[in-house]
């Protein structure tokens, strides 16, 4: 009987294995080996060291790249998720219309990126762009800033394309909190305690756990930002809004260092384990304060 | 404070003050229209012209008019890549659901050595930026012999939803309970006749929730379609909104034509899917 099952469940598995292989473990290995190598692609890759390596740590773009990250990775922490979670502290007031807004506000994730940042190009246009029409409208008669392509707003406009639309946050916490039992509310009230009070003392302890998930998804999210900077700057002006991942495909189609744009992905992969590894120390904060 | 305990004038918790009421209508409204206006104004203005839109960013168009959809699919032939898109999303979708259905049965329900480590191993994909395997994966894709085909793109594409589709699934699978798989053993059905018909259907809430989320990242995936395809009839969607970029940057009613076809889709799946696409993401998230 248990070797009847033992050959189902090699069967069952092997594809996915095979997929994961082929789609992860082969690139990734490859990735690192190569990333020791100066290679095009079609020649033989020659073992050169460390090279890449030192060449990427003295290049600006690579410092602007590792400290624009950083910084969205601050921002995701500090200001994208916090914005998430009162909003979801507002929808489960269940104020009218709150399942409207719930299901409005998810709309931008849904969007395809690339759509979202040609979008926000438009917006951010100097002339016939939205924004500065709206400033120009109510007073600002000389707003004519190009923001994407001005090396003092590039930085900003691009971060404002995703910073406040943290539905996903919203829509973890909020299936947290719709889950508590209304009785803990109802003591809490009988005991004279405020609207605010409630959210601070009971709803924020219990939310730490899916906090905690939260903070990691944005993180890992602020990893994955390529289409965005592609599409408005491709990482410009100068390296303003430069990110690992830009840099390595322009690697790749502009000069087809593939071993260089490799040293540029283990970066990237080792900075993403690494910062992520920081966040769940630091923010998973075990279990929820109730458990 | 008593007043509004009496009238029931809130639907959910009872007793706020109009302060509270009025900071929380504040940021409700803010959403709305952070998230909607965009889409909104993009749908105006695509019935707008040229020079309406050069013109005055809110203007109402004069007379809608459908030239720029006519010219996006003159321009960019988009309803070839429509087909595209569709192929290679459907199919990704579909062979996503039967290979990490038949894992995540497994791995669900049946303990065997190194079960724990084989699911660790394939969760643990979602830590690793896509975008940094771009090249061994182009590479690959010549060795192969399938650059530049709708195949590639499905195999990468399916790959990409492992963390998400087993992490549902096998949640779904093993919160099954095990009389019905023991019931339909004792009738004497096989292994594969009992995953099919017995277990399959029972887990359809998942399957569904991780259809929709996968469908809608392949549909917006740009970077692999960009690099592993060349030839016009394997194009997809996001590619020709970097065409828009670069070529037509002045022709804004065909541009916003072609973003709103682009999106029409995943937007209204999501309409008409929006607990499944809800409760993927929270589900997805347990774990972190």
């Amino acid at each position: 009987m248990k070797k009847h099952y033992t050959k189902y469940i090699v069967i069952y598995l092997s594809p996915a294995l095979l997929i994961f292989a082929l789609i992860y473990l082969y690139p990734l290995l490859s990735v690192f080996v190569t990333s020791f190598t100066r290679w095009d692609g079609y020649s033989t890759p020659v073992f050169i060291g460390l090279k890449n390596f030192t060449k990427l740590f003295a290049m600006p773009a690579f410092h602007n790249a590792v400290k624009n990250t950083l910084i969205w990775a601050l921002c995701a922490i500090f200001i994208h998720v916090p914005f998430g979670l009162c909003v979801a502290l507002v929808l489960s007031k269940k104020l009218r219309g709150w399942r409207f807004c719930r299901a409005v506000f998810l709309i931008p994730n849904i969007v395809a990126p690339s759509a979202m940042a040609l979008l926000f190009v438009f917006i951010f246009k100097p002339d016939e762009g939205i924004l500065n029409s709206l400033l120009r409208m109510i007073g600002f008669t000389n707003a004519y800033n190009n923001w994407l392509f001005n090396t003092a707003t590039a930085f900003g406009s691009v971060t404002m394309i995703w910073l406040f639309y943290a539905a996903v946050v919203t829509i973890i916490v909020l299936s947290d909190l719709l889950s508590v039992s209304t009785e803990l509310y109802e003591s809490a009230r009988i005991d004279g305690a405020s609207p605010w009070q409630i959210d601070r003392y009971i709803n924020l302890p219990l939310l730490r756990k899916a906090m905690g998930a939260c903070i990691i998804i944005a993180v890992a999210a602020v990893f994955k930002k390529f289409d965005i900077i592609y599409l408005t700057t491709n990482g410009g002006p100068g390296n303003a809004t430069m990110t690992l991942s830009v840099m390595m495909v322009n690697a790749i189609t502009n000069t087809m260092s593939y071993g260089y744009a490799n040293a540029i992905a283990a970066v990237l992969v080792m900075m993403g384990i690494f910062v992520m590894g920081v966040c769940n120390r630091v923010f998973k904060m075990g279990k929820s304060a109730y458990e | 404070m008593k007043n509004s305990i009496a009238t029931g004038k809130n639907r959910g918790l009872k007793g706020y003050t109009p302060a509270t009421n009025i900071v929380s209508y504040i940021v409700m409204v803010f959403i709305v229209i952070i998230s909607l206006f965009p889409i909104i104004w993009l749908v105006i203005s695509s019935f707008k012209t040229n020079i309406e839109i050069l013109e005055s960013a809110f203007s109402w168009p004069q007379t809608p008019s459908w030239t720029g959809y006519a010219q996006a699919i003159e321009i960019s032939k988009i309803q070839y890549r429509y087909i595209t898109s569709l192929i290679v999303s459907c199919s990704a979708t579909s062979l996503a659901l039967l290979v990490f259905s038949m894992a995540g049965y497994v791995l669900g329900r049946f303990r065997f050595k190194g079960r724990g480590l084989i699911f660790g191993v394939l969760i643990s994909s979602m830590l690793v930026p896509s975008e940094a395997m771009i090249q061994p994966i182009y590479q690959m894709a010549f060795i192969l012999n399938i650059y530049d085909t709708k195949f590639i793109l499905i195999l990468v594409y399916t790959a990409f939803a492992m963390a998400t589709c087993l992490f549902l699934l096998r949640n779904s699978f093993t919160d099954i309970p095990k009389e019905l798989e023991e019931a339909a053993y004792l009738e004497g059905a096989s292994f594969n006749r009992t995953f099919l018909s017995v277990m399959l259907p029972l887990a359809k809430p998942a399957l569904m929730s991780a259809a929709v989320l996968t469908f809608i990242n392949c549909w917006n995936e740009l970077l692999y379609a960009m690099l592993l395809t060349s030839r016009e009839s394997n194009r997809t969607l996001p590619l020709m909104v970097k065409y828009f970029t670069s070529s037509f940057s002045f022709n804004y009613p065909a541009m916003f034509a072609a973003l709103v076809m682009y999106i029409a889709p995943s937007v209204f799946i999501y309409i008409v899917l929006q607990e499944q696409v809800m409760s993927s993401m929270v589900t997805g998230a347990i774990k972190g």
